[in-house]
């Protein structure tokens, strides 16, 4: 290559950003010397760049080469020697990159400043008592937030980029000597082979973890607060940090995670075992009550306790609907009532909330369209969902499977449903460890974090549910 | 590949839900119109011999740790034997599940659907058996695994209600010993059902003491038949003949069940859950036979044949309960006498240690 | 076309899941639901009209009403035999008749002049109907006792189930069940007992129904609660209804709900005996007291002592309270002579007491019970005893349970001794009984 001209260099990349709109470029020159600054206005900052960069470098009186910018001008910054073809990646991930006119080679500052979030209590998962910090999208400071808490030689991060157009920045985190190498093998793997052109969130990445792909069960564990994923890692598990995304993989992953909260650790163990106890019962009643009572108002009303049918058979006397139009549609109003609660500002939700319960609900059954039983059902089942929220998705497609079941089937479809998806959970292995873990099979080792959780003084061993190498938690 | 092999604890468990659910309904009442209350003793024979299969079981086990059974019967009987015991199995389960199936379709339809629901039954049966077939033994051991204790409670409410309105004990010795005798051979088909074990023989990891384990499980289930059993009788004495279904009924005849509501709801779900559990365990016994018959047919076209078969002999020749009544009355006491005696009587004898000597052969 | 083969290839269920969507979910939905397909009834009650049964059904009819309230009605039906009466009586309501929240079945006295075993078997073999299902019986017809019963429960809310399971919990003690009417028909002596309750006339003074304080010896108090205006007007409609649709019942409209209204259900603790499906004599509550004397369960009954003189009270009249009772029931033969022997141990509690025409003015609640006392409960007793023996020595039935005791405990020798008598099904009357009490504080 022949002398090199800055305005000639910069039109050149210019043209390469197709002349975007925050596309900076400035030329200085004193008596010997010119050079160009490039970059990007929107993700750098531009007030480091006029005081730490812009201004040594007109004011020294030294012969500006890069080897002077490098060790002696700009030597508190981070600064590197870059090829002609790597500009373009410089100025993308948020540096600065310097000219100089006669030389074969660049500088490249970096002085990255994307406008970030401080880490507050993420909304899904709050404590009452215990660490409120969540994860944010910068995933620097996400690194950071589980640093601070495992502070160890053994807390590794491996860093990929996954995505032909968005360049995300992956970062797989395991605890050395605890996790499982192969399954780490085997996740960087699948992260290595996928060929995708970005990914926005992490939640793009699920569908890629997923041993058993084509299910509607969700085999990985998502996590938005660091005190959850470094409590995670500890057990043996991996994490997966997502530039961009607050919310933090995990895997390998069983159903019972998911009932476990981390409230159920910052408080007196028995009463998190009632309250694991309380979930569980409410998951299921979730899943099933409205096709239960379904199947009980349709083929088996002699079951029911005489006081209650008679309550029941007043009450759905005289309505306009079958039983089971109406309890679908009672469904359906929850459901619309609850999607539009998440899309309105929060002064509209008190409204909708006023509309809903009040209007549709209580005016419904005095107009004798829906009757109170049915209400109070669908409204039981619509509300204990929310009591594993992380679930709230597969339980909704439950129980519309279950009210289906129940209603043309009765309590033998209802029953065989049960049967039929426990048997589907136990086919799921996601890397190595049962999905309905530790009770079926049932680890005994494991039964001292289940429903009924002991001391954390008790408690010596890691779970064996996962595939890990160091057993012994607590000696 | 994946293992798939089961734990002795989840063997025991399996052993348990093959006794229940067609023995704990007609049974009892059927067995006390030909041995009164002695049925009692009738059944605990009858059991007896399944002891004796499943000791069979542990000494072949114990010979044997990894091999299937095909193999072991192919070493000692040859090939066509060992095709031909396969064969006569799989007729066996695929009567033993038209039998269950016919004894649980007849209590839903009297009690629970109280009209003719054929068609919704099999919808509601047919899918999920095969789907527990397909998803192989081990998730199929496991989800038996998880409703186990479920069950039990089940079955121990029923238990308890009925043994707190207990009138005393049933009048024993009644019965001529032709009789008692008589209605052991007509009932023998509905036992025996241990015998699935030496399908998944070389499933089933045991290790040192977890024998015990398989033993203890199987004890509940047999513990579970003879107090329902003794419960009937003692409950309803000389009137037990009237009284068809035994675990709902030994519940509605208690006071509480009028004071708390219906109590037999607890008894219906519970059915549900052991009838799907035995019906999968049999159709499980038929596909495992089957694939070992036509060795290059994978599980998929067990199952299509088994979905055919089982509809097509449901549909012409059961039909009824009453048919199934017949049948197992008639003709196939000996086809039980088979598979309950002469094929475990011949795996007994393979099951012998070798003598003394004999060169060990390395198990592959 | 392939791709959505494909798809179901994927995943099968999903495919029963759509067969069952579009199969079995379309009748459903337009399914109504059970209750209103189905007629809820209560309580039955069988009659006989000539050589035809006349089946009346305590029905619960669904009103649409946002909170629990329960409305009855009679209906009936005619028919050769009861299941067929019974699906005739569904023809007048329209609806399937489910017999499965039938709590109470009635049968009119009339009827128990034959054997009613062939009267009431269907409803005994019928699978919706509970084995507990309480069997009573009344002088009129079962009809008019259902009329009656559905008075009560609009007069005083009272219904009637919770009546019948009061006296069976309380009163009668002993099982009243179908299912013990049946074991007791089928049995050796092929006596039971079942419920009676009377119908009176009610003028308002007779006409109180709960047997609440009647217990025991004490016969029936009236407190008549239910005035003059006994509520007809309450439900008009649905009684209206209900006569209307019941008119094959041979009662026209009026005079239906109006023969209910007039008459109240009494409940005076009786039973009635029978000897193979035959009624044969009924028992006063005074007589079944004496049966349940040696019944370990009949408690909280109470014992009136008078005439005590002791070194506390002088010519005083005590009420004591049976608090616990145990009772051993033993079997024996002297001299080829079977003996039928009780032990009862009582724990009383001394619960009011007169001394002449002043009350007690002592401490009840520490009080020893004194060998005069203890001697002249133990004389009631006895007594009691005797006189119910009495009665069941004439009518030849055991409804005590002596063949059961004698046949598990002595069976040879009790065959023996049956056949010795002339008449074996007068064995009561070749026997001995020892009733042995003692009466301590509770």
């Amino acid at each position: 290559m022949s002398f090199l001209k800055v305005e000639t260099k910069i039109q050149e990349i210019k043209k390469a950003f197709h002349s975007s709109s925050d596309f900076a470029s400035r030329v200085l020159s004193n008596e010997e010397d010119r050079l160009g600054f490039i970059y990007l206005k929107s993700i750098t900052d531009n007030q480091l760049f006029a005081e730490t960069i812009y201004k040594p470098i007109a004011l020294t009186k030294k012969k500006l080469t890069i080897k002077t910018l490098q060790e002696e001008i700009l030597k508190p910054n981070d600064v590197m020697e870059i090829e002609e073809s790597e500009i373009i990646d410089n100025i993308i991930k948020g540096s600065i990159v310097i000219i100089l006119e006669g030389e074969k080679k660049f500088v490249a500052v970096d002085l990255l400043k994307y406008p970030t979030r401080t880490p507050s209590e993420p909304p899904t998962s709050p404590v009452i008592m215990g660490p409120r910090e969540g994860f944010t999208e910068d995933f620097k400071t996400n690194i950071s937030l589980m640093r601070r808490r495992l502070a160890s030689k053994d807390l590794v991060m491996k860093q990929l980029k996954i995505g032909s157009y968005s360049n995300t920045k992956v970062i797989i985190t395991y605890l050395y000597g605890i996790a499982d190498e192969k399954i780490v093998k085997k996740v960087e793997q699948r992260l290595k082979e996928i060929d995708i052109d970005g990914i926005i969130d992490s939640y793009y990445l699920v569908g890629f973890l997923q041993e058993n792909e084509n299910s509607m069960f969700r085999q990985v564990g998502m996590a938005e607060k660091p005190d959850i994923v470094a409590s995670k890692l500890l057990e043996g598990k991996i994490g997966i940090i997502v530039d961009n995304s607050p919310i933090v993989l995990t895997v390998p992953f069983i159903l019972f995670e998911d009932l476990q909260n981390s409230n159920d650790y910052y408080t007196n163990h028995h009463y998190s075992s009632f309250i694991r106890a309380i979930r569980l019962i409410g998951i299921v009643m979730a899943i099933i009550s409205s096709g239960l009572y379904l199947a009980l108002q349709l083929y088996h009303y002699n079951v029911l306790p005489l006081n209650f049918l008679i309550t029941i058979a007043d009450t759905t006397q005289g309505l306009p609907f079958t039983p089971f139009i109406e309890i679908v549609f009672i469904f359906f109003l929850f459901q619309i009532l609850y999607e539009v609660s998440l899309r309105l500002p929060s002064y509209l939700g008190l409204a909708t909330s006023v509309v809903g319960a009040l209007i549709l609900g209580d005016t419904g059954v005095k107009a004798g369209l829906i009757s109170p039983p049915g209400v109070i059902i669908v409204a039981v089942s619509k509300i204990a969902l929310y009591l594993v929220p992380q679930q709230s998705s597969q339980v909704t497609l439950l129980q519309v499977i279950f009210i289906v079941l129940g209603g043309s089937l009765g309590m033998l479809g209802v029953v065989g449903g049960l049967v039929y998806f426990t048997n589907y959970l136990n086919k799921i292995d996601s890397y190595g460890s049962p999905y309905l873990a530790p009770y079926s099979p049932r680890i005994t080792n494991d039964l001292q974090d289940g429903i009924f959780k002991e001391n954390i003084a008790d408690i010596h061993l890691r779970p064996e549910s996962f595939h890990n190498k160091n057993k012994v938690r607590l000696r | 590949m994946k293992s798939t092999t089961i734990s002795a604890r989840q063997a025991g468990m399996i052993c348990t839900m093959s006794v229940l659910a067609n023995k704990i309904f007609l049974l009892p009442s059927l067995i006390y119109e030909g041995a009164k209350s002695d049925g009692l003793f009738v059944v605990l024979m009858l059991f007896i011999v399944d002891l004796f299969v499943l000791a069979t079981f542990f000494m072949l086990k114990a010979k044997y740790p990894n091999n299937t059974l095909d193999y072991i019967l192919e070493k000692h009987l040859g090939r066509f034997f060992s095709k031909l015991i396969y064969i006569v199995l799989m007729f066996f389960f695929l009567f033993k599940v038209l039998l269950t199936y016919s004894v649980v379709y007849a209590y839903l339809k009297g009690q629970v659907y109280q009209d003719e629901f054929a068609l919704l039954a099999l919808i509601s049966v047919i899918p999920v058996v095969n789907h527990a077939v397909v998803a192989g033994l081990r998730s199929f051991s496991r989800t038996v695994e998880l409703y186990f204790y479920a069950i039990s409670a089940g079955i121990l409410v029923c238990l308890a209600v009925a043994l707190v309105n207990n009138q005393g004990m049933p009048y024993f010795f009644n019965t001529s010993v032709p009789d008692f005798f008589g209605t052991a051979f007509k009932h023998i088909f509905t036992f025996g059902d241990y015998i699935f074990l030496f399908l998944i023989i070389d499933k089933v990891r045991m290790e040192k003491k977890e024998g015990k384990e398989l033993l203890k499980f199987a004890g509940i289930g047999i513990f579970f038949v003879l107090s329902i059993f003794f419960l009937f009788y003692s409950i309803y004495q000389i009137t037990a003949f009237m009284h068809n279904n035994a675990l709902t009924d030994i519940l509605s005849a208690s006071n509480q069940a009028t004071s708390v509501g219906r109590l037999d709801v607890i008894a219906m779900v519970t059915i549900m859950f052991l009838s799907y559990f035995q019906l999968s365990i049999f159709a499980f016994g038929f596909s495992e036979a089957f694939c070992n018959v036509f060795h290059k047919l994978n599980r998929g076209y067990s199952v299509a044949v088994f979905d055919v078969i089982f509809i097509v002999v449901y549909v012409i020749l059961v039909g009824r309960y009453e048919n199934m009544l017949l049948y197992t009355r008639n003709w196939l006491p000996y086809l039980a006498l088979v598979t309950n005696y002469l094929i475990p009587l011949m795996i007994f004898f393979m099951a012998l240690p070798r003598k003394k000597g004999a060169k060990y052969e390395k198990n592959y | 076309m392939k791709k959505i083969i494909n798809r179901f290839k994927k995943n099968p269920m999903a495919l029963i899941f759509l067969i069952i969507l579009v199969f079995f979910a379309p009748t459903a939905l337009f399914a109504p639901g059970e209750s209103t397909r189905c007629s809820i009834v209560t309580a039955v009650g069988v009659d006989k009209l000539g050589d035809e049964y006349e089946v009346s059904l305590l029905t619960f009819i669904p009103t649409a009403n946002q909170t629990y309230l329960e409305t009855n009605t009679v209906v009936t039906g005619k028919g050769k035999s009861v299941a067929e009466a019974i699906s005739n009586a569904g023809l007048t309501l329209g609806k399937k008749i489910c017999l499965s929240h039938a709590k109470t079945t009635v049968i009119s006295t009339k009827l128990m002049e034959d054997d009613i075993a062939k009267d009431i078997d269907y409803l005994g073999r019928v699978a919706s109907l509970s084995e507990n299902t309480i069997l009573i019986c009344t002088d009129n017809p079962a009809k008019e006792f259902l009329l009656a019963a559905q008075t009560l429960e609009k007069d005083i809310g009272l219904k009637l189930e919770e009546l019948i399971s009061y006296n069976v919990d309380s009163v009668y003690v002993t099982d009243t069940s179908l299912e013990a009417f049946f074991k007791g028909y089928y049995s050796q002596t092929g006596a039971s007992i079942i419920g009676y309750l009377k119908l009176a006339s009610g003028d308002g003074e007779e006409s109180a129904s709960q047997g609440g304080q009647s217990s025991g010896q004490s016969g029936q108090s009236g407190e008549g609660e239910s005035g003059g205006e006994s509520g007809i007007d309450a439900q008009d409609n649905v009684s209206g209804y209900s006569s209307s649709q019941a008119g094959s019942g041979g009662s026209s409209s009026s005079s239906s709900s109006g023969g209910g209204s007039d008459k109240k259900v009494l409940n005076s603790g009786e039973v009635v005996l029978i000897k193979n499906g035959i009624k044969v004599d009924k028992l006063s509550a005074e007589q079944l007291h004496g049966i349940n004397i040696i019944n370990g369960n009949a408690i909280n009954r109470t014992i009136t002592v008078e005439n005590v003189t002791d070194e506390r009270y002088n010519n005083a009249m005590l009420t004591f309270l049976v608090k616990n009772k145990k009772v051993k029931i033993t079997t024996k033969f002297e001299n080829g002579h079977p003996i039928f022997r009780a032990d009862v141990i009582l724990g009383l509690e001394l619960v009011e007491g007169k001394e002449g025409e002043t009350n007690i003015r002592t401490n009840t609640e520490l009080s020893d019970i004194s060998d005069e006392v203890a001697v002249k409960v133990e004389q009631f007793l006895k007594n009691r005893f005797q006189n119910t023996l009495k009665v069941l020595r004439e009518n030849k039935t055991d409804v005590i349970g002596v063949t059961q005791k004698f046949e598990r405990e002595n069976k040879k020798d009790f065959r023996k001794f049956l056949k010795s008598l002339d008449d074996p099904d007068d064995f009561l009357n070749y026997m001995n009984f020892e009733l042995v009490i003692k009466v301590q504080p509770d």
